[in-house]
């Protein structure tokens, strides 16, 4: 991917999105910083690098946004608004995978909407992200029984 | 003007009451739980323009504001997995602040991120006048 021109929107989103994480911690953020940040994921003439780089902000930002369980699957991977966090929606589940307290906030999230919400859409939601989270996660048999089952 | 007025003036509840003969009205009365306000919540920041950001900047804003400080700190100290975990304290705490923060943001017909965000901002602020800590 070395030499694959790097779209300058998706820099300028990247960019944007450290700037938020930086406000929603409440850090005190120097723009020259971003070039270092971007640095740690690889060259910056690299693709990879920076989707690498947005996908592990972004995953930042969910675990930051300490949503209630069944938002955060809901907000963030059912519906994704805008382009790129749905281009590179994958990435950002595999990024905030790597959060120690993610997949039992998952898990949490999936049995409510799934056993506790009474809207079709909510169990749809869970049936759906659970069969996605199938492929990024071997801890999934960890799952109670009953909510594994629906991945079947 | 009080809740009956307000009530009966509701589309919705017009059209059942016709339905129904006007003597057996359907009522939604489930009752509020905190996570329901929190969906709520979120529903009426996507129906008032706001993008994937004003979700995690709305509920940042209503934990630290209804809390005093940020949410993740709070779970972190107490050594709690999640909002489930809180004391009683702290969840009514934050379901006060999203019902507060959901009638400001439709109150003042905030529309996009930045107008949200302040209607979320300004609602928890007064709302958590309330609590004692």
């Amino acid at each position: 991917m070395v030499g694959t021109e790097i779209p300058l929107n998706f820099k300028r989103e990247t960019y944007n999105s450290w700037k938020f994480l930086g406000r929603l911690e409440a850090y005190f953020l120097q723009p020259r910083l971003f070039w270092t940040e971007i640095r740690r994921y690889g060259s910056l003439d690299d693709a990879l690098t920076w989707q690498r780089a947005y996908a592990s902000i972004r995953a930042g930002i969910a675990a930051s946004a300490m949503w209630d369980n069944p938002t955060i699957i809901r907000e963030l991977f059912c519906r994704p608004d805008a382009g790129f966090l749905s281009e590179y929606n994958d990435l950002i589940l595999e990024e905030y995978l790597k959060f120690p307290e993610a997949m039992d906030h998952i898990k949490a999230g999936l049995e409510e909407l799934y056993f506790r919400s009474d809207s079709v859409e909510d169990h749809q939601a869970a049936v759906a992200f659970l069969k996605r989270l199938t492929k990024y996660s071997s801890d999934l048999g960890n799952l109670s029984p009953s909510i594994a089952a629906l991945a079947a | 003007m009080g809740f009956l007025n307000w009530f009966n003036s509701q589309e919705d509840n017009e059209s059942q009451t016709t339905v129904f003969g006007g003597s057996d009205i359907i009522i939604d009365k489930k009752e509020p739980t905190r996570t329901n306000a929190n969906s709520a919540l979120q529903r009426t920041v996507s129906e008032h323009g706001g993008t994937a950001d004003t979700h995690v900047a709305v509920n940042k804003t209503v934990g630290r504001n209804m809390l005093g400080e940020d949410v993740n700190q709070v779970c972190r100290k107490l050594g709690v997995r999640d909002r489930s975990g809180l004391p009683t304290e702290a969840k009514e705490a934050l379901q006060t602040g999203d019902i507060a923060a959901r009638h400001q943001i439709v109150r003042d017909g905030a529309e996009g991120h930045e107008e949200v965000v302040e209607s979320a901002d300004k609602a928890t602020k007064k709302a958590r006048g309330l609590f004692s800590w």
